[in-house]
């Protein structure tokens, strides 16, 4: 059943001219941040989405809780459009999608209490009895591995994988069918990481909530996913059952993206596919398809043609990439 | 045991760390960052510190290059010999001719540590005629030949570029070129990929290589990516709390570990390649609770309240390092039992 | 599954406590001042005084003594008195501006950091208003609508307001775009709420602060407009009248200016004192060291 589904999504972001520019009449430009998405998400499932910085990967997550405006292209909860909605009668919607951050101290207000931050979420949708919020915060606490005492305290007194347990659980106060988690690990030390990585998996077993996962570590997605999918200066380049990309990735990004990260051990050698040069302007994509700049196996063809994501052949599941000389 | 014994070395180490203990004045009283390490760094060898934020590497990197914040951070005891020199017993000015000449140090966010406002030629250009004393077209020359060895695209154009214009891959390569402008004999990179995407990483690793390998140059590199020690040193030391809990050759450290710590960090990372495994999805391993504060030398083992194999005398007396191998130490009380506890976590059954 | 020990005792946020405040050196000292001001003010008729505006020809220039502890005016009216009586004056328009240029610096400030044309509009129009020097501004106003402790309080607020919402709308950009309050919106959070519990909380400290350097400059103000006579009418004691007045006499009777002019002194160190501990106190840098 088909939780979420995005359709060529766009977001371009306007870049403000100088006097000069405008007085000479310059094209307005824009970063191009995400230029034509479409995937979906099943209940219950994990969609890793990865990346590296300027990909659009968080633009993405961003527009499905509206926090950014999409410039083109639908997004449906549950078949309620979300891009068309008014804000306001957006934020009936928005106990169904959920969105962890990546900066565990930037993302609570240091001014309240943790009883206040988990507890405002059932706050604004009718649970005006503290007495019943209080009891559900300290629920939703325990769930995430924190001793219910401690909710009166503040987030300075906890440290940043604490935080972001905090945020977990004022993310699950609304029962969201969905969560979308930008980077949700990123900022934390690989000890904290497992147990927040190992609190989200038993959380989805649980609930059965579905994930919307962005990161950029290659690793940690393969563990948490279901299907992944990557992206390239706002579009998908490949999109696969998790053991079909990382057994045999067929795009030449995703192939060195996964050639280029490090591996804690000494006997495995790899060919390192290191890629050249810098990533392009996202104000002004290459033509066609926008990797060949960078690409070891870029033919005339890339710079005409837009190659389309279309299913590969002898995969284990669904795949599809976006490539002219992926087979 | 001092582990020159240890490693049977006659002749006298690039770098020689000794008891290092360096400490923090803050409001909430003195927090000792690092306490009692030792280590070595040998010519043209890369020697690798990992641990996690608060270990204490980055500060040992600071307190080698005295680049201590003062007047809250100092070295509280013992020696840090470079080429048999005492760095800590140096005054300032003579340290000043020791940093950039004959030790280099890059760090982790190249945005901070260059100066918007001047051009790249000027920055690397500072460095060569401080220590160099060259005139202005000599510099021109070192600062061009400077970028090409780090494979810079484009050098002769982009000299006069500043460094927001330039890429975070690029500035660190700037970075890389300034710090190696004058032949250092040893580079200190401090977390030197950690701000970078992986492509980039991919990078600048193999240019740090290449460069060691060309130049004969050692390095000390601070990182808490295990897979970065695995690629790019021969010998590793890992900190916690301030202290060395183990430390040997890498292949040695990362396949047979022998501190329940290391085999905790070890086994927290998700592995590439793990969905190819057959089976269901294994849970990570946790290292529950978090790294603790250490406010003065330390008496016993600071890992033991996280440990699942602590006993009594880990709470009562501070272990030794002990030789468990080859140039492999490990400074726990039951070193014996790791290897057991290692197989039992990769079967999932702790 | 265990949680850190606190690292910060107390459970303010930010690890701050009112103790903390009090035992601020500047604030001990400036509140410590203040208090005896605000006694003053409060307690006048039960502090040894008379009728500020008894005039009597026994007292007049009488040198400070025994009996007149501060001595008589031209007029001979009591000095002590009508000290002890101006601070009134005083600490009421430094109270009433810092109080209603807040409330409406903080208004426009909201009302321009989220709304676009609100800010393109309103903003160039405080920055018009900022142009001006407040005295000349204050005075030109006193002599449109008259002068009257109302409508010096009036016109020196008019002049702080464009600072404040400055202040108010800067803080509110950045507040904006943090990640906390981007979260509160996430959850559902109406946005009188995002107001009321993220916005208005985080914008509080620098208020506070701006606050009481906005009423030590309408303290002065207050004395300088009426020092020119353009200021509060000449019977009500205020201190900027008694150092008017005392000026022509200043060879002769010094103590007509001196202890008005100490206490308005005294008053302005005092709030200035105030603000600047109360700034150090809010810096999370000045904590954390």
């Amino acid at each position: 059943m088909t939780l979420l589904q995005i359709q060529d999504l766009k977001k371009h972001f306007p870049v403000r001219r100088s006097a000069m520019e405008w007085l000479k009449r310059a094209p307005a430009q824009s970063v191009h941040a995400v230029d034509g998405i479409s995937l979906d998400i099943a209940a219950g499932e994990t969609l890793g989405l990865v990346g590296e910085s300027g990909c659009g990967k968080s633009t993405v997550g961003r527009s499905i809780v509206r926090l950014e405006d999409a410039t083109a292209g639908t997004i449906n909860l549950n078949g309620a459009p979300i891009t068309t909605l008014s804000r306001g009668a957006f934020r009936s919607l928005r106990k169904d999608v959920q969105f962890v951050f990546q900066d565990p101290f930037a993302s609570l207000n240091p001014r309240m209490t943790v009883a206040q931050a988990v507890g405002e979420p059932l706050l604004n949708f009718g649970m005006t009895d503290p007495v019943e919020r209080r009891a559900r915060v300290a629920e939703l606490i325990e769930r995430v591995g924190l001793r219910p005492d401690q909710i009166d305290r503040f987030p300075h007194e906890f440290s940043g994988g604490q935080r972001q347990r905090i945020g977990i659980a004022r993310a699950l106060g609304l029962n969201p069918k969905l969560i979308v988690l930008d980077e949700p690990v990123s900022a934390l030390d690989v000890s904290v990481q497992a147990q927040v990585i190992n609190l989200l998996i038993r959380l989805q077993q649980e609930f059965g909530i579905a994930y919307l996962f962005i990161a950029h570590d290659l690793a940690v997605v393969e563990h948490i996913s279901d299907r992944v999918a990557v992206m390239y200066l706002g579009k998908i380049v490949e999109i696969a059952e998790k053991r079909s990309l990382f057994a045999r990735p067929r795009h030449p990004y995703t192939q060195a993206l996964l050639s280029a990260v490090p591996v804690a051990d000494t006997d495995v050698r790899r060919d390192k596919i290191i890629l050249k040069g810098d990533l392009p302007s996202p104000i002004n994509p290459p033509s066609g398809c926008r990797f060949r700049t960078r690409c070891p196996i870029a033919q005339s063809i890339c710079a005409k043609e837009e190659p389309p994501l279309r299913p590969v052949s002898a995969a284990v599941g669904t795949h599809s990439t976006a490539c002219h000389f992926a087979e | 045991m001092s582990l020159i014994q240890i490693s049977g070395r006659a002749d006298m180490a690039l770098l020689e760390i000794e008891t290092l203990s360096t400490a923090f004045t803050s409001r909430q009283g003195e927090v000792l960052a690092v306490d009692r390490l030792s280590l070595q760094v040998e010519r043209g060898e890369t020697l690798a510190i990992v641990g996690e934020s608060g270990c204490g590497k980055s500060v040992t990197a600071l307190s080698t290059m005295r680049l201590l914040p003062e007047p809250h951070g100092r070295i509280t005891g013992g020696h840090i010999r470079f080429e048999g020199r005492d760095l800590a017993g140096l005054s300032e000015a003579e340290m000043r001719k020791v940093r950039g000449r004959d030790i280099a140090m890059i760090f982790q966010e190249p945005m901070t540590s260059l100066n918007p406002a001047l051009t790249i030629q000027r920055q690397i250009g500072e460095t060569v005629r401080l220590h160099m004393r060259l005139n202005k077209s000599d510099v021109r020359a070192r600062s061009l030949e400077m970028l090409e060895l780090v494979q810079f695209p484009e050098a002769e154009r982009r000299l006069t570029q500043y460094p927001h214009e330039l890429s975070g891959g690029m500035r660190q390569r700037v970075m890389i070129a300034i710090a190696l402008a004058c032949d250092p004999k040893l580079l200190i990179a401090d977390e030197p990929t950690t701000a970078l995407d992986v492509t980039i990483q991919a990078q600048i690793l193999e240019i740090l290589r290449d460069l060691s390998a060309r130049l004969g140059m050692a390095t000390l590199l601070i990182t808490h990516d295990l897979g970065v020690v695995a690629e790019m040193a021969a010998r590793v030391v890992v900190m916690y709390a301030g202290r060395m809990v183990e430390q040997g050759a890498v292949a040695d450290v990362l396949r047979h570990p022998r501190h329940p710590y290391t085999v905790g960090l070890l086994a927290a990372v998700p592995k590439l390649g793990s969905s190819l495994n057959e089976g269901p999805r294994q849970s990570l391993a946790e290292i529950p609770g978090t790294v603790p504060l250490v406010r003065s030398a330390q008496t016993s083992c600071a890992f033991a309240p996280r440990c699942p194999l602590a006993v009594d005398q880990c709470r009562r007396e501070l272990p030794p390092a002990v030789e468990v191998g080859p140039s492999h130490v490990s400074a726990c009380w039951r070193t014996k039992d790791v290897p057991a506890m290692a197989a039992k976590l990769r079967e999932g059954a702790l | 599954m265990n949680a850190t020990v606190a690292s910060t005792t107390g459970s303010a946020p930010d690890g701050l406590s009112l103790r903390d405040v009090l035992r601020h050196p500047t604030i001990a000292i400036g509140g410590s001042i203040m208090l005896i001001m605000i006694a003053a003010a409060l307690l006048a008729p039960w502090l040894g005084t008379v009728d500020p505006q008894s005039l009597s020809g026994a007292r007049r220039l009488k040198p400070p003594s025994t009996d007149i502890w501060f001595g008589g005016d031209m007029v001979g009216r009591d000095v002590y008195s009508r000290t002890v009586y101006g601070a009134r004056i005083s600490l009421m328009v430094g109270l009433s501006v810092a109080a209603i240029s807040i409330t409406i610096g903080l208004t426009i400030g909201l009302l321009a950091g989220f709304v676009r044309w609100v800010d393109a509009i309103v903003m160039r129009v405080m920055d018009g208003l900022m142009a001006i020097p407040s005295i000349l501004l204050a005075v030109a106003l006193i002599a449109l609508t008259g002068a009257s402790v109302a409508n010096v309080i009036l016109a020196i607020t008019l002049s702080e307001v464009p600072r404040v919402s400055r202040l108010v709308r800067s803080t509110v950009l950045s507040l904006k775009e943090r990640p906390f309050v981007e979260a509160a919106i996430v959850v559902g959070t109406p946005f009188p709420a995002l107001l009321w519990r993220h916005i208005l909380p985080n914008t509080l400290a620098p208020l506070l602060v701006q606050g009481s350097y906005i009423f030590a400059a309408a303290v002065l103000t207050e004395a300088a407009l009426s020092f020119i006579g353009a200021g509060t009418p000449p019977e009500v004691p205020s201190w900027g009248n008694m150092i008017s007045d005392g000026r022509l006499v200043f060879q002769i009777a010094p103590h007509l200016v001196i202890f008005p002019g100490v206490a308005l002194a005294l008053t302005v160190l005092a709030v200035n004192m105030i603000g600047d501990g109360l700034r150090d106190v809010l810096d999370p840098n000045f904590r954390a060291r």
